[in-house]
This record gives structure tokens, sequence and C-alpha cells, in this order.
């Protein structure tokens, strides 16, 4: 254990102990006079900052319960019944979960702002873009963006709850709400695990604060952080004071899952788990179902996918109606030109060391974060873990700075700054938080005397593993691998700082060509990254289908 | 507990050698670090290369990250040279006794003499104005004063950068507060911008955006953005949008600075010296013209060379429409003037 906690004190507690350090002591780094001082807070309680704060914990609250709430409806409809929707969500869930979260925005600006397309067709709905431009508008996106967080959470640990316990509360006379009600108690680990993960998300997520919070003034803690960073002169510890702050609401949500699991078992994953028979549903229900899943689709993704559409492919819309052209000249421009190629490569080759790496790490935090042991050893884990999430990426990546440019270690020949090596570390830091969070759910089902059993009758760890706990929990890490490979693939905050000359991520490339004015070239070269990843994510699906042992595919199988 | 240490340790060494073997590591001690927000910069530092066979090292990215990461790494400065639009970050660098001076033998026209700080704490190889006014000409008249901005025709059409994002739009603001006689005289006009419906957008694309989807119809923007988006319409019309760039008076000289780091080693140094003459022959500025779109539409202070052939748009300087301001004497101000802007505009 000694190598496991050297490497999270290394990738993710120094960097972020130093940033925050900063707001008591900005000697320490060269960014003040003093050695000691609460100046920074005093700054930061400016009323300002802190109703932003007091915003971003409203919405992280709001977004977080909408967000498991509907992905429960979802997990159910799509894993528990023969709904024909379902087959549409399981492929679109990746593609929602890349979809940035200033694209949804943006497509949702595109219909309502002014001179947007109900305008072009005369009609004008001001209490509606009001509405968006505000609290209503940033929760309602962010819990769209928070959906697949939580579904892939809850649909993890549905797959292995099995429907024995619902067959016994039906068998004994219980209701339809009965059973359901019975099955959201057993996956409460797997609910509060989705509920920390949305809201420490969106009390970090920049898209929708870029896109609404300034043009509604309704200002929120990650835009006034970004600010604080962007601004000259640049005051960190002022920065660091309100990510202090930011990471006390994360303490809180740390505490209401701690107290709504403390002292109960979730443990019903085991080898005995048997395939599950899907409720076939009346004409009614059917309708209902498959009506539910595509406008919760047409929400999420559709516009988005109008909004990128509306950004690259059309010249000139929000001018006139009569004359707007629809064209493929960026995506053409685009192929042309190395300047997509070489960092959509270089991107996904980092990707693809991140989410292997991460998945690892995180089947190793996840197990530990849901161990009987380690009780201070999992509270510290747990609570960087969160830290780590709720930080905005442009504060961790200063953090790694910090952490890396010490003249110190680089004295010592430690000359891991600037280097691809430090961007890949911090990337597997910045996706540990999520990916460990997705397989809690799963890791707090699994039942330790299968793995004791094994050991009692002479397996050794590494074998212990590979057959029991790998079999079980094959599927869940195959997801956190996809999610985090989708994830890295556009993360743009700390590859912007962290970067090294020459060898931009494509995040960076598409940022440059928007800051060049390249709208549409920018936009369609996300659009391109967003089709690879998922091509990316069927290959994941198609190559574990086909190579997968039968008995890894068993878990959460349904009865055809 | 060996299986945790197992994969930790192989995970480790796959993210390190995996994550090395994409690239080699780019902090070459051997070469010079350019941090540089200018579109630029990558030619004119392969042209160096080629000249004079100093490698260099480039980390392009917008104004904003460039200065945060040249704040986060001040107790182990890694920079060698700075180069961006604007001159409150090197006179704030300046004033921090960060900036090596150095003055390279080059003639400067009027213009430049003006520009260029007496003790050489920077290089000004060029400037460009703050704020082009892009408006469309479709859908709205040509403004023509800084109060018809805030007239009635204006209402709700009006869009400008957030200096706290926008490196260049803060010397614009210390433009109006020379103009109109203090900063109480700049935060009322600003105030009744905002009054009038003005938006505000992170950066000059952002908003150039919302003019081209017709969100807003009158842009403030830099002037080199202006010129570029106007003459992109122009070149493929579209009814209903033409994009056009007028100035009103006074406008605010931008000047592009470059200054190299006072801690950098002594190799950075004498390569940052051997790159500032470079940046400030001729040579250099047929290089950094040659685009004609974008940062390339600038006004260069070298004596007898010319701008680009789109930048002859910009007013003359003797025309009596641009201002310089003085960045020794607005750098201090701009954190609180950004903090007001923020609070009250934004």
């Amino acid at each position: 254990m000694t190598i496991f906690w050297l490497v999270i004190v290394s990738i993710l507690v120094l960097p972020i102990l130093l940033f925050l350090a900063v707001a008591f002591s900005p000697k320490l780094l060269d960014q003040g006079p003093e050695w000691f001082t609460f100046n920074s807070f005093k700054a930061a309680a400016d009323p300002y900052f802190l109703r932003s704060i007091w915003h971003s914990f409203v919405m992280g609250v709001v977004s977080a319960i909408f967000a498991t709430a509907i992905a429960l409806g979802v997990a159910w409809i799509v894993l528990r019944t023969n709904s024909a929707a379902r087959k549409v969500w399981n492929f679109s869930i990746f593609a929602l979960l890349l979809a940035p979260s200033y694209l949804i925005a943006l497509g949702w600006e595109r219909i309502f702002e002014r001179a947007g397309v109900l305008n072009i067709f005369g009609i004008d709905v001001p209490f509606v873009r009001d509405l968006l431009y505000g609290p209503f508008g940033i929760a309602m996106i962010l819990t769209f963006k928070g959906i697949p967080f939580a579904y892939l959470v809850i649909s993890n640990a549905m797959r292995g709850l099995g429907e024995e316990f619902e067959q016994a509360v039906r068998v004994h006379g219980g209701s339809r709400i009965a059973a359901f009600k019975m099955m959201s108690t057993l996956l409460l680990p797997a609910l509060w695990s989705g509920i920390a993960i949305v809201f420490a998300e969106s009390i970090s997520d920049f898209g929708v604060a870029s896109q609404l919070s300034s043009p509604g003034r309704y200002s929120v803690a990650t835009f006034t952080l970004y600010r604080s960073v962007m601004s000259i002169p640049v005051s960190f510890p002022l920065c660091a004071a309100i990510s202090i702050i930011l990471l006390l609401l994360i303490v809180v949500a740390l505490l209401a899952q701690s107290r709504a699991l403390r002292g109960r078992s979730f443990r019903v994953l085991s080898g005995r788990t048997r395939p599950i028979t899907r409720q076939k549903l009346s004409p009614f229900g059917s309708f209902v179902s498959n009506a539910s899943i595509y406008v919760l689709l047409i929400l999420t993704l559709g516009v988005p996918v109008f909004g990128a559409i509306s950004a690259s492919m059309i010249q000139g819309l929000g001018t006139v109606i009569s004359d707007y052209q629809i064209n493929f000249d960026n995506y053409i421009r685009v192929i042309k030109s190395p300047l997509l190629r070489s960092p959509l490569l270089f991107s996904a080759e980092a990707a693809l060391i991140t989410a292997t790496v991460a998945v690892i790490l995180a089947a190793i935090s996840s197990r530990m974060l849901v161990s009987t042991k380690n009780g201070a050893g999992k509270k510290f884990l747990d609570f960087f873990l969160l830290a780590a999430v709720g930080l905005p990426g442009i504060v961790f990546a200063i953090g790694y700075i910090f952490a890396y440019n010490l003249p110190l270690a680089q004295k010592y020949g430690f000359h891991l700054y600037g280097t691809v090596a430090l961007l890949v570390l911090a990337y597997i830091a910045t996706a540990l938080p999520s990916t460990t969070r997705s397989l809690v759910g799963n890791m707090n089902q699994f039942q330790e005397s299968l793995s004791e059993a094994c050991r009692v009758h002479g397996s050794n760890g590494i074998k212990t593993w590979l057959t029991v706990v790998l079999p079980l929990i094959s599927r869940p890490l195959l997801a956190a691998w996809c999610l985090t490979y989708c994830g890295t693939l556009l993360e743009l905050p700390v590859s912007q700082i962290l970067f090294p000359p020459g060898h931009a991520p494509l995040a960076v490339g598409i940022d440059h060509a928007l800051g060049n004015y390249d709208f549409g070239g920018g936009t369609a070269m996300e659009v391109f990254a967003i089709i690879s990843a998922l091509i990316v994510v069927a290959v994941a699906f198609a190559l574990y289908e086909r190579l997968a042992p039968v008995g890894w595919k068993q878990l959460g199988r349904a009865h055809q | 507990m060996k299986l945790s240490r197992t994969l930790t340790l192989g995970s480790l060494a796959i993210a390190m050698i995996l994550g090395g073997s994409v690239a080699p590591a780019a902090h070459a001690a051997d070469a010079l670090q350019l941090y540089a927000a200018l579109d630029y910069s990558t030619n004119v530092a392969t042209a160096f290369t080629a000249k004079t066979g100093i490698p260099v090292s480039v980390t392009a990215l917008s104004t904003g990250p460039l200065l945060a990461k040249i704040t986060a790494e001040k107790n182990n400065p890694q920079w060698g040279v700075y180069w961006a639009d604007g001159a409150e970050p090197c006179a704030a660098f300046d004033l921090d006794k960060q900036l090596l001076h150095y003055k390279p033998s080059a003639h400067l026209n009027a213009v430049g003499q003006k520009l260029a700080p007496k003790d050489g704490a920077y290089q000004v190889p060029g400037f460009t104005e703050m704020v082009g006014v892009v408006y469309n000409s479709s859908k709205v008249r040509k403004p023509t004063s800084w109060d018809d901005l805030a007239s009635a025709d204006f209402k709700n059409q009006v869009g400008m950068n957030n200096p706290s994002i926008s490196g260049p739009t803060y010397p614009f603001l210390a433009g109006l507060m020379q103009q109109f006689g203090g900063e109480a005289a700049m935060k009322t006009y600003v105030s009744k911008l905002k009054d009038n419906g003005m938006r505000v957008f992170d950066k000059n694309s952002k908003t150039l955006a919302a003019l081209t989807t017709g969100v807003i119809n009158v842009a403030l923007v830099q002037s080199s953005a202006g010129i570029t988006t106007a003459a992109k319409y122009k070149a493929a019309p579209v009814t209903g949008l033409t994009p056009e760039v007028t100035y009103l008076s006074k406008t605010t000289v931008l000047p592009s600075c470059l200054a190299i780091d006072a801690n950098a080693s002594k190799f950075q140094q004498d390569a940052a010296k051997k790159f500032a003459d470079f940046v400030m022959s001729s040579e250099a500025v047929q290089i950094m013209i040659k685009d004609n779109a974008g940062d390339s539409l600038f006004w260069p202070t070298l004596l007898g060379s010319k701008p680009a052939t789109a930048a002859t748009r910009m007013p003359s300087f003797t025309a009596g429409l641009i201002q310089v301001v003085d960045p020794y004497k607005y750098a201090p101000l701009q954190g609180a003037i950004q903090d007001w802007f923020a609070k009250n505009i934004a």
C-alpha cells in the first residue's frame, strides 16, 4: 500500500495542498509578501464571491438530485423493462457524456437567444430566454450533463442486483412500487455516489458558467475563479481561498453521503446473481417509457447537436432565414489541415494511456473506499478524490506547476514539468475521482467472502482478483474506461496549462481555432473528435462482447 | 496488499513510459523558451532558428493562460521571452523587477519611439487599435461617436469583451479613462452602455461570433480581429450580414510587446536578446505580416516597414484619432477596474 499512497500523494494530494496553501502563505510559492495571512479570505468574503459560491452550491444540489432521480428512472427502463428505446439509450449515453457542457448550453442559446432560431421564425419568448440565462437554465443544463455520470454508476449497480430482492417483495404481497422502493434502497450507495459525482462535477463545471452565467448575470464560483486566474494581475491566494470555501461544500456532500450509508450493508453482488427477467410493458407503459427516453435524448443530445451543426455548418444563421447556407466546408478544411490530425492523434494516445492507468488505480481506490478497514486512510482518500473533481481543472493545473516546478526538485534532477509524462499524470489525477466514484457502487455490492473463500483454498491475491473479482466487475471497468477515455480526449484546462511546447492536445487546438475567429472550423474539429471517441467506445464494447469469457458477461444480463 | 503494489507500480510505469513515449521532454535547456500569444510567433521562431541555429520552444496560448502560467512559475521561471499584445502586463512585470532591460539597435519610426520604453524594459515591434467598432451595416447605421453608441439607435445592439478574460480590453478602458478625464467618467460611460443593453462576451472571438449570429449588431473588439471578420464576409457575402469596421475618436493604441525574463539563465537571456534583435528587423516584419489576417494586421514600428495590405484601413496616427496610454500609470489600476467591471457590468 505504501506505493499506492505514494502515487496518490504525488499526483493528487501534493498539487492540491500546495495550491490551497497559497491562501494562507503566499510567500511559500512567491505569490505575495506574507508567510502567514488571512488576507485572501477577507477578499474572498466579499459579498460578490460569497454569492457566487452560494449559487454554485444551490446549482450543485439541484442538479445532483434531479440528475440522479432521472438516471434511476432511465436505468430501470433500460435494464428492467422491454422498452424498445433502451438500445438507443445505451449507445447515446457516451455521446451525451462526450458533449461538452458549453455545447449543450450553446444549443439552447441558439434556439432562444435574440435573433435565434425561434426569433427567425417570428416567435419571441423573452420569458423563456430570461429563464435560460439564469439559475433555471444553468441548473437544467447541469442536470442534463450530470445524467450520464449518475446513470453509469446506478446502472452498473442495478446490473449486480439481480431481481431476487424484488421477487421476494412481490412474493410476500408487496406492490411494484414497494419492489421499486426496495431496489432503490439497495442501490443507495450507488445513488449517493451518483449524487456526489454530479454535485462535484456541477460545482466545478465551467462550460455552462461561461455560456450562461455571465450573460445572465448569475455569478457562479467557477466563473469567478476562472476570472481570478485569468485576471491581470493574477491573484492565486484569492483563488485558493475561494477554492477552500468550495471544498467545504464538498465536505458537506461527503458528510451527507456517509450519514446516509452508515451502519448498513449493501453487499448483494455474488456469483449467484442470476439473469433478470425483463418486465413486459403494457402498450401504454411502452409508449410512456419510449417517449420519456426519446424526449430526454432530444433535450440532452438533440439540442447540442443542433448547436454544433449551427456553429459548424450554417453560414450566417441568425441574420436572415432566406439566405443562410448549409455546407461541409469547415469539415473539409479540417480534414485537409494538419492542425487537426496531430492534436487528435496525440490526445487519443494520451487518453488511451490515461484511461487504462486510471481504471487500474480506480479499482484499487474504490476497493479501499468500500473496505470496512482503513478508517482514516479511507476518509483521506475520499476527501481528496472529491476535492480533485470539485476543484476546477485550471486550479488543479496550477497546483501541478506549484508542485513540479519547485526549484528544489529540479536541483536534484527531477525534471517532470513541461513533459508529456507530467501532462498524462495530471490527466490521470483529474480522471481518477470520477472513475473511482463510478466503481464504488459495484465495489459496495461485492461480497468479500468470495475472495476470502478463494484465498482459503490456496489462491494468491493476483489469481483471486483475476478469477473472482474481475469477472464480476469487468463490465463496470469497461464502462469506467470509456468514461475516462471520453473525458480525457477533450480535456481543456489542464491541457492548456501543462502541455509541452510543440505538442498541443486536441482541446488546445480547438480553443486556438475558436480564438482565431474560426468558430466553424473549431466546432467541426470538436464534432470529429466526438465521432472518433464514439468509434473507440463502440470498438471497446464490441471487443468485450467478442473476447470476454461467457461468465464475465452473465452479470446483469436479462432473459430474452 | 501485494496485488495493490503490483497494480500501482505497473500502472505508474505504463503512464511514465508511454507518456514519455508520446513525445520527448520539451523543456530542453538548450532551447529558447518563448511564451507567445500571437499567431505569427511560431513562424518567426522558425525563421530565427534557421538564421541563428538557436532552437526555440514555443508555448502558444492566449494572453490569460500565458500570464497565469508565468505567475505560477514565479518561484522558478521557465520562460525566456514573453510576447503578446498589451503593454500593461509588461509594465506590471517591470514594476516587479522581473524584466531584463535591453535595447535592440533598431531604428524606430515616430510611433515606435513614442511606444517603446526609454529604458528598454520591453520591445514594441508593432501595434493594433482598441477598439475597432465592427457594425453590421445591413442592420444598423454607422456609429459616429462614443455618445452615439449609448443612444436609442443602438439599444440592445452593442457587445464588448470582458477585460478580465480578454487581454486587449483593459487598455480600451484605460483609453476611455484618459480621454474622458478619469476613472469615474469611464465608469459612468460604460454603465450608460450597459443600461442601453450592451452585452459582454469573453473575448474577441466570442463577441464577433455574437455579431455574426445576429445576437448583437455592433462589436467593440481589437482592430485586427474586426478587419479580419469584415474581410471574410466581403470575400464570401451573406445576405443581411455586412460587417464593416469604423473607429471612434479616439481609439487607443495597443502595442505588441516582447519582454525578456530577468531571472532566466544566461543562455536564455543571450538567446532572448538575439531573438529581440531579430523581431525588430524588417525580415521578421515580413514574416509577421504575411498572413494578411488576424494578428498580422498590425502597424510596424520599424522605420520604413509597411503594414499588411489589409491593415492600411486603420486610422492614421497623424490624423489625431488615436491616443497612447501610459502602461505604468494604468497597470496598477487594472485589478480594481476589472473587479468593478465584473461586479457591475459583466
